[in-house]
């Protein structure tokens, strides 16, 4: 593989990887520092306030310090977490320092079930924990306003054992909703059975500690959304298709680019189904997957066949680098990289080297044969075959000349050093030698072969008469090759004046053609010189008119080909000629009628 | 005096027919010429051939596949056939051999003297 390429996509799994973690692990070392500060300056400013307290010599100093004391110990052991339960379990963890309770409680939005966790201190009967439960639910609801049941609520209990006979109700109760970004997760709850037992005083100890925790949260939560907008971002803008899993193998992402390589452009919602069903069993995208995760390693398949399309895939595995407790397979994630085109260049060069062998090798290796015929003495001038061998070797020779001269002039107009040298000649003059030329070939061919002059011709054009006559050839033996015996080939000629409308123009030139004048390439010329070449042959495809002239086009229609032998330079070449004169070169054809080909020269 | 060798030419080139047919006449062996496959099996059918010279590229039967055919034949099956060719593919050539053909030549490489001395020695060998 390309050394770019490869390169190219270590990065790409690698942000694939950062992705993941921000999805699934929720940590993330981008938003340290921002976290880092941010319990630093809370724990200045309160240091600060505490310090004004203590100089108004309030009695309560010293437990306000100790509070504090608290509050840092939980900041930092919250540290940089970003996993809602765990900072819950660290809060619940410590409040015994400075709250009195039985039970202490929690209750998270998860995803289907509810998560109830209760920590006693002092070991109650099941039918306070049930309680304590119940009025969560209750309070949760409220703030919710969403109807929550008990057996959506999945138990986690620790600490002191329930003892049956510890007959005591619920008589203090505190309750305080966990808010993260303005939304409600779930509420903290201490219990007790001695009344009366939470004031003010605990309500807003509880109070800072769970803003203080929710804050943090908030805003390291920010810090990963930018980030991993950003990375979606990129995945998005990516020309690459992307596809991302979970270790259950549901789609994660799909970028715009694998969305339009399986033709699901259209729709929302895609699932792992979606994409096996577009691959059409073209590529095993689960089984690859499953592959890869297990090996841990980068999968590639070469030339798979999308829509038309060639893919080169890669399937990796997705691993958490968090550095913590190993290495974690998160999911995988394909990639479609589009390689049609360096396809079409490898057909192009296989193609152009086949034509090499047809039209030099093949030839030579016959004319070196002959020679040898000769040489051994085995073919003797006066022999039945001696004339036929000779000319095919002046036959081979002069259409590897032909070959030869195509590449040259081919080469020239790739380096854009094609000259063309003017002088001024006569169109009509020049029509009328090659109808003398194919005269004989026509006949052999058994077709009529005539032109179509209009009186007004101008005389003493500017051009190249080599290159034009060059053009002429091309047509003529190309309508010669396609026209079956008993057609007619026409060469026609007209003038054409700026602005005057070019059907009427042929028509009074009684030339007759496949051509319409509202055809694009023929519209708004300047005053011009109309040669056009129509034989009623076997006409041209539609989905190949537009390929005719491009330069090595012709090696794709391999069924031309065929028929055809020929490099299909030619009318690129031709094209090439009529261009460096200032004039537009075209077909028009209608399968099975005919074909007509024309070039333009601007008359100055 | 051993009998006239008889060879099958098979090529859709009617040039390299044309001057194999007048070389190794020239040489002494009795030539048939086939344009195709098609043709080449069914000349063998009806005429046993001493050696076959066969081209690789040819439609819509491939050399290759008229070789394997011939060797499926157990009236056939001894004929030392030679592949020949325009291309030097490494595959075509490593599969005409696997096939167990006598020789595998690309056409520009080789002169015709190569050519009939080397199908004495394969003939000469088998006797």
């Amino acid at each position: 593989m390309d050394i770019f390429i490869a390169v190219f996509f270590l990065v790409l799994f690698a942000a694939a990887a950062v992705l993941f973690v921000f999805w699934k692990d929720r940590r993330l070392a981008a938003a340290l520092a921002v976290r880092e500060t941010e319990i630093k300056n809370q724990a200045d400013k309160k240091i600060e306030e505490y310090k004004l307290s203590i100089e108004h010599g309030g009695e309560e100093t010293s437990r306000r310090m100790y509070e504090l004391a608290i509050l840092k110990e939980l900041g930092e052991r919250i540290g940089y977490s970003l996993d809602i339960q765990n900072i819950v379990d660290i809060i619940t963890g410590s409040l015994h320092q400075f709250i009195k309770y039985s039970a202490v409680s929690y209750i998270l939005l998860g995803g289907e079930k509810l998560i109830f966790k209760v920590h006693l201190e002092k070991s109650v009967s099941r039918p306070f924990v049930d309680e304590v439960r119940d009025r969560m639910l209750k309070s949760l609801s409220a703030l919710l306003d969403r109807e929550f049941k008990k057996n959506q609520v999945e138990e986690l209990l620790s600490g002191a054992i329930i003892l049956e006979d510890m007959e005591v109700p619920v008589n203090s109760f505190f309750n305080i909703p966990l808010i993260i970004g303005e939304k409600v997760v779930g509420v903290l709850t201490v219990a007790d059975s001695e009344t009366g037992l939470y004031k003010e005083e605990e309500m807003t100890i509880l109070y800072k500690i769970t803003a203080q925790a929710s804050q943090a949260v908030t805003r390291l939560q920010e810090v990963v959304e930018r980030e991993q907008r950003k990375v979606n971002s990129m995945v998005e803008s990516m020309t690459e298709g992307v596809i991302m899993t979970d270790q259950d193998y549901r789609i994660l992402v799909v970028n715009p680019a694998a969305k339009r390589t399986l033709g699901l452009v259209e729709k929302n919602e895609i699932t792992v189904f979606d994409i096996i069903d577009a691959l059409d069993g073209k590529f095993d995208i689960r089984g690859k997957l499953e592959e890869s995760v297990k090996l841990g390693k980068t999968l590639t398949a070469e030339d798979i066949v999308i829509l038309d399309r060639f893919y080169q895939i890669f399937v990796a595995p997705v691993r958490s680098n968090t550095g913590i407790g190993g290495e974690e397979v998160l999911g995988g994630v394909v990639i479609f990289h589009d390689v049609t085109h360096e396809k079409e260049l490898q057909r192009l060069r296989e193609d152009f080297i086949s034509m090499m062998v047809h039209e030099l090798r093949s030839p030579l290796s016959n004319v070196m044969k002959v020679l040898e015929l000769l040489g051994e003495g085995t073919l003797k001038p006066g022999d039945k075959d001696y004339g036929e061998m000779t000319q095919m070797v002046s036959a081979n020779t002069r259409g590897m000349l032909e070959l030869v001269n195509d590449l040259l002039d081919a080469a020239k107009l790739e380096a854009g050093k094609f000259e063309i040298h003017r002088q001024p000649a006569n169109i009509k003059e020049i029509i009328q030698d090659k109808i003398r030329f194919y005269e004989l070939a026509a006949k052999e061919a058994k077709l009529t072969l005539r032109s179509v002059l209009a009186d007004n011709l101008p005389g003493g054009v500017s051009l190249d008469p080599i290159r034009i006559e060059q053009v002429l050839n091309n047509f003529l033996s190309n309508s010669l090759k396609f026209t079956k015996p008993g057609g007619t080939i026409t060469v026609q000629a007209f003038p054409h004046t700026r602005g005057q409308n070019l059907d009427q123009e042929a028509g009074q030139a009684h030339v007759e053609w496949l051509l319409h004048g509202d055809d694009k390439s023929i519209q708004n010329l300047p005053n011009s010189l109309i040669i056009a070449v129509t034989d009623t042959g076997v006409g041209i495809t539609e989905e190949s008119l537009p390929q005719l002239f491009n330069k090595f086009k012709q090696f794709q229609s391999r069924t031309m080909r065929a028929e055809q032998k020929g490099t299909g330079l030619g009318l690129a070449i031709a094209k090439g000629i009529v261009e460096a004169h200032g004039g537009v070169v075209g077909v028009a054809s209608e399968e099975g009628a005919g074909s007509t080909f024309y070039f333009t020269l601007p008359l100055q | 005096m051993e009998s006239i060798i008889k060879i099958l030419i098979v090529d859709n080139d009617e040039t390299f027919l044309k001057i194999t047919n007048d070389w190794f006449r020239e040489q002494g062996f009795a030539v048939m010429t086939a344009r195709s496959g098609e043709e080449a099996l069914t000349i063998l059918d009806h005429h046993l051939a001493d050696v076959v010279l066969m081209d690789v590229a040819m439609s819509p039967m491939s050399g290759i596949e008229v070789f394997e055919k011939i060797k499926a034949n157990p009236k056939t099956s001894a004929i030392p056939v030679f592949m020949i060719s325009n291309v030097g593919e490494a595959e075509y050539i490593s599969r005409a051999r696997d096939l167990g053909a006598a020789g595998y030549f690309v056409k520009s490489n080789f002169s015709l003297k190569d050519l009939s001395e080397k199908i004495d020695r394969i003939l000469h060998m088998g006797q």
